[in-house]
C-alpha cells in the first residue's frame, strides 16, 4: 500500500511539468506563521514575475500565524480564514503549508493529530478543490535537532509523522506534495556529512538562505516553473530579427551598428540555472562587438561568438535590475497581505461594524490588485557597436 | 421603579462614598507600557466596577504601548489619550524609564520631569490624574542583562519619585512597588521557586490582582461588598447594600432569599491559591460577609443556591465570615463579567492597535495616480471602520455595566449538620 502511495505522488508531481500558472491566474500560498516569514514566497512571486513578466499571474501570501493545528486546535477557525484569505482572492493555484509552527516537544497521540491536523487539512483541500482550486500541499520541514535541541526526539517524531500525514492527504484527496521534509533532511544529512555544525537553520528554527533557496526551487519546480528559454536572433546582413520568448522589433543595421528592440515575454533569474537567455547575431562585420541593453554594458563578444549565440548572463543586464525591482515590490505586496488579513479579516467579529469592515476590505484588495497592475520592465533596445 | 431606586441608591452610595474618581459617564483611559498593555490590571479593575457598582457606567479604553516610556508618551499623548476625550486617566509607566540599570539620578530627573508633562497634558485636557508607581521586576526570573539583582532598587526610587510628583500636583497615586515587592519577598521566603513575574518584567495575574488593588485604592473605589446580619432569634435582618426576604428559620435550618447591590470582583484562581493567605488585599478586595447569631451551637453547612460555599461553627458565623474567595454562585457570576472586560478589552486593542495607519499601505508606496487615489479612499474607509468599532465598543461597554438583579438574586439555606 504504502509503494502504491509513493507511485501515486510521482504521478502527481510528474503531472506538473508544464506550468500551473497561466496569464491572469492567481497563486495564493496559505499556511502557519512559518509561511509568513515570507522568505521562499518572495522569492517565488520575484521568479513568477520576472518568467511572465506583464502576464498577470499574482501571488497572495495568507499566513495564519498561529495557527499551529497541533498546539492552538481552535476549532471552526480555519473555515472562514480559508474564505476570507484565500477563496476570497480567487486563486487559481493553492499551495497549503501548514505544521511548520509551534511544534510540540512531547509526543502527540495520533487521535489527537487526526483531530487537529489531519482533519481540518483535509477539509481545507476538499474545500478548495470543490471550489475548482488546484491544491499543492507542502508538508513540514524536518527538524534539525542540532539548531533547536530542545525538540530533539520527541519533536522530530513529530514532524515525521506530521510530514507522513501530509503525504496520506495528499493521497487520499489526490493533490500534488512538495515533499520539503525529505528535500531538507537529505540536504542536512548531506551538507553535515561534509561539513561539521552545517545547518539549513538558525538558532531559531528558520530556514537559512541556503535552505530559502532550496525550498524555493522545489515549489518552483511543482509549479512548472522549470527554465526558460529566450533566443533572439537577428541576421544583420538583411535586417531582420525574430525570437523565441520574446518578439524583435525595430531592426536597424549601419556600418559600426546594430540596433534592435527586443520585448521579452519571458526572463531569467539570476539563480536559475536553468534559464537560458540568448542572443544570436549573423552577417556581423568580423572582429569584437560592444553589447549594450539599455544603458548597461555587458562587454564585447567576437562576431564568431554571436553568430553562433552567447548565453548572456542572468545577473548581468537590466533584467537583472527588474528582478531586483520585483523582489522588492513582492516583499511589499506579501507584507499588504498578511496586514489585510492580520487587519481586516483575523478579527473579533463585530456585526454591527461588518459593512465598513467589508467596504475597507474591498478598497484594501483593490489597492493589491492595482499594486500587482505594475509592470515590471521587459522591453529594452539592444546595442551592438563594433570595436575599433 | 424599584431597579431604578436601587440604581438612585447605589449612586447616591456612590457619591457619598468620600468622591471617587470614577462617576456614572465617566470615560477613563489606562495609560502605560506594556504592563498595561497586558490588558489584566486594567480588566480587573472593570470587573470590579461592573460588579461592585452595578448600573454605573464607565467607558474603560486601555492605551498601552509596549516599550514605552513616559518621554515616549510625551509626543503621544494628545493623539493617544486627549482624543479620547477622558475624564479619568491612569498612567503607570517607569519600568522602561529606568532602562534597567543601577539608579541614575539624571534618569530619574528626566523620568519625573516627562511625568510632570503627562499630568499637566492630561489636567489640561480636562481629566483627573491618578497615578501608579512602576511596580517591581523579579531577579529570579529576569533575563540577567535585563537587572538583575539591581533594578528593584531603581523602581523604587523612582516610585517614591512618583509618589513626590503627586503629591504636588494633588493626584492619587498608589505605590505599587512597595506592595508588589512585600508580597514577592515575602511568597519567595515561604514558597522557594515562587514568581508572579514569569518574565521577569511582566506580571502574571498575581502580579495585576495587586495592581488593580492599588489602582482601585488610588481611585477611591474599595469598598466591602454586600454584606448581611440575620438574627435568629428575632428573624431580623440587617442588610447592607443588598434586600433580603422570605428569611424562615427553624431549629436545624434557616433559608432567605438575597439580592446584592455590591458583588465580589472577579479574582483570578491562581491569584486566590498564591496570595490568598499571604496578603490581606485579596480578602478586602473581596470583603462579603455573612453573619448569622443565634444559631445553636455546632457546624453549619451553606449553600447557596446549588453551591455548597462551605462548613462554619456557629461561633465563627456569630462574628461573621468572609465568603468571598469561597466559591458560589457569585464565582461564576464574576468570571462571566471577566469574561466580557476580556472580550471588550481585545475589541478596542484590535481598534488602537490593530487598525493603525502603520497596517495600510501608505502614501509613499503609492507610486501610480491609481493606487494614490486609492489609498486616499482606503484612509476614509479605515476612519469610518474605526468610528463604527469605537461606537459599538463603547456601547457595549455601557452595555456591560448593567447585572440584571435577577442575576444576583440567591436562596441562602445554612443546614445544620449533625
Amino acid at each position: 500500500m504504502r509503494k502504491f502511495s509513493w507511485l501515486l505522488l510521482l504521478a502527481c508531481t510528474i503531472g506538473l511539468a508544464a506550468p500551473l500558472l497561466k496569464p491572469g491566474d492567481r497563486l495564493v500560498v496559505a499556511g502557519d506563521g512559518y509561511v509568513g516569514q515570507h522568505g521562499v514566497t518572495v522569492r517565488v512571486a520575484a521568479a513568477l514575475a520576472l518568467h511572465h513578466p506583464g502576464s498577470g499571474i499574482t501571488v497572495r501570501v495568507a499566513p495564519m500565524n498561529n495557527l499551529g493545528f497541533l498546539t492552538t486546535g481552535l476549532p471552526g477557525f480555519f473555515p472562514p480564514l480559508l474564505d476570507a484569505d484565500v477563496l476570497s482572492v480567487k486563486p487559481r493555484v493553492v499551495v497549503l503549508s501548514f505544521g511548520a509552527e509551534k511544534i510540540k516537544a512531547t509526543p502527540v497521540a495520533a487521535a489527537y493529530r487526526q483531530q487537529w491536523f489531519t482533519t481540518p487539512l483535509t477539509d481545507a483541500v476538499k474545500r478548495l478543490q470543490a471550489a475548482g482550486v488546484q491544491v499543492l500541499l507542502t508538508t513540514p520541514p524536518c527538524l534539525d535537532p542540532d539548531a533547536q535541541p530542545a525538540l530533539k526526539g520527541a519533536g522530530e517524531a513529530n514532524q515525521a509523522a506530521d510530514a507522513q500525514a501530509v503525504r496520506d492527504i495528499a493521497v487520499a484527496t489526490t493533490v500534488p506534495v512538495i515533499d520539503l521534509y525529505a528535500l531538507l533532511h537529505d540536504a542536512s544529512t548531506a551538507g553535515k556529512a561534509v561539513t561539521p555544525g552545517f545547518s539549513l537553520y538558525d538558532k531559531g528554527g528558520t530556514l537559512t538562505t541556503n535552505g530559502q533557496a532550496l525550498v524555493t526551487n522545489e515549489l518552483l519546480r511543482a509549479l512548472g516553473e522549470t527554465g526558460i528559454a529566450s533566443s533572439a536572433t537577428i541576421d544583420a546582413a538583411v535586417g531582420t530579427g525574430k525570437g523565441e520568448g520574446c518578439t524583435v522589433t525595430a531592426v536597424k543595421v549601419a556600418d559600426t551598428t546594430v540596433t534592435f528592440t527586443r520585448d521579452d515575454t519571458t526572463l531569467p533569474l539570476a539563480w536559475m540555472d536553468a534559464d537560458q537567455y540568448m542572443v544570436k547575431v549573423t552577417g556581423l562585420r568580423a572582429g569584437p562587438w560592444k553589447l549594450a541593453v539599455g544603458d548597461v554594458a555587458l562587454g564585447a563578444f567576437t562576431a564568431d561568438a554571436l553568430a553562433a549565440g552567447v548565453a548572456l548572463p542572468r545577473g548581468g543586464g537590466p533584467w537583472a535590475v527588474a528582478a531586483t525591482q520585483a523582489g522588492e515590490r513582492a516583499g511589499r505586496a506579501e507584507g499588504f497581505f498578511a496586514e489585510r488579513c492580520g487587519t481586516l479579516t483575523h478579527v473579533i467579529p463585530q456585526p454591527d461594524a461588518e459593512p465598513e469592515r467589508q467596504a475597507l476590505l474591498a478598497k484594501f484588495d483593490a489597492f493589491l490588485d492595482a499594486y500587482d497592475a505594475h509592470l515590471i520592465p521587459h522591453a529594452w533596445t539592444w546595442t551592438l557597436t563594433k570595436e575599433p | 421603579m424599584r431597579r431604578t431606586l436601587c440604581l438612585f441608591l447605589l449612586l447616591l452610595g456612590l457619591a457619598l462614598h468620600a468622591a471617587p474618581l470614577l462617576q456614572e459617564g465617566d470615560r477613563m483611559v489606562f495609560c502605560g507600557d506594556s504592563i498595561t498593555d497586558q490588558m489584566i490590571y486594567t480588566r480587573l479593575v472593570m470587573d470590579y466596577l461592573a460588579l461592585r457598582y452595578p448600573g454605573v457606567h464607565v467607558v474603560f479604553y486601555n492605551t498601552g504601548i509596549s516599550g514605552s516610556t513616559a518621554g515616549g508618551w510625551k509626543g503621544g499623548f494628545a493623539d493617544h489619550v486627549l482624543a479620547l476625550k477622558p475624564t479619568v486617566v491612569s498612567i503607570c509607566l517607569g519600568m522602561n524609564d529606568g532602562e534597567y540599570k543601577p539608579f541614575d539620578q539624571q534618569i530619574a530627573d528626566g523620568y519625573a520631569a516627562n511625568m510632570s508633562d503627562l499630568v499637566r497634558q492630561a489636567k489640561g485636557g480636562g481629566a483627573k490624574v491618578v497615578l501608579l508607581t512602576p511596580g517591581v521586576i523579579d531577579d529570579d526570573t529576569i533575563n540577567p542583562t535585563r537587572g538583575k539583582g539591581i533594578y528593584n532598587d531603581t523602581l523604587g526610587k523612582l516610585a517614591t519619585t512618583i509618589e513626590g510628583l503627586a503629591a504636588r500636583e494633588g493626584a492619587p497615586v498608589f505605590n505599587i512597588h512597595t506592595l508588589m515587592l512585600d508580597v514577592e519577598t515575602r511568597a519567595k521566603a515561604a514558597t522557594p521557586g515562587f514568581t508572579m513575574i514569569p518574565d521577569g518584567v511582566h506580571p502574571a495575574p498575581p502580579g495585576h490582582v495587586l495592581m488593580a488593588y492599588g489602582l482601585l485604592k488610588a481611585l477611591d473605589l474599595l469598598t466591602p461588598a454586600a454584606s448581611v446580619t440575620v438574627d435568629t432569634a428575632t428573624r431580623t435582618t440587617v442588610p447592607a447594600r443588598c434586600t433580603v426576604t422570605d428569611l424562615n428559620v427553624t431549629a436545624d435550618k434557616v433559608t432567605f432569599t438575597r439580592t446584592d447591590a455590591a458583588l465580589p470582583t472577579y479574582l483570578p484562581p491562581e491569584a486566590v491559591t498564591a496570595l490568598g493567605k499571604l496578603t490581606p488585599v485579596l480578602a478586602e478586595l473581596n470583603d462579603y460577609r455573612l453573619t448569622v447569631t443565634g444559631l445553636a451551637a455546632g457546624t453549619w453547612a451553606l449553600t447557596v443556591e446549588k453551591d455548597a460555599v462551605g462548613t462554619f461553627t456557629a461561633d465563627e458565623l456569630a462574628h461573621g465570615v468572609n465568603l468571598g474567595l469561597l466559591p458560589g454562585p457569585w464565582t461564576r457570576l464574576a468570571k462571566t463579567v471577566d469574561d466580557r472586560a476580556s472580550l471588550a478589552s481585545r475589541q478596542y486593542y484590535r481598534v488602537y492597535h490593530g487598525l493603525g495607519a502603520r497596517h495600510f499601505p501608505q502614501v509613499a508606496d503609492a507610486d501610480t495616480p491609481t493606487l494614490q487615489a486609492l489609498t486616499g479612499e482606503m484612509e476614509t474607509a479605515r476612519q469610518a471602520y474605526i468610528a463604527k468599532l469605537v461606537t459599538a465598543y463603547e456601547a457595549g461597554e455601557r452595555a456591560r455595566a448593567e447585572i440584571p438583579a435577577a442575576a444576583r438574586t440567591w436562596q441562602w439555606t445554612l443546614t445544620r449538620v449533625p
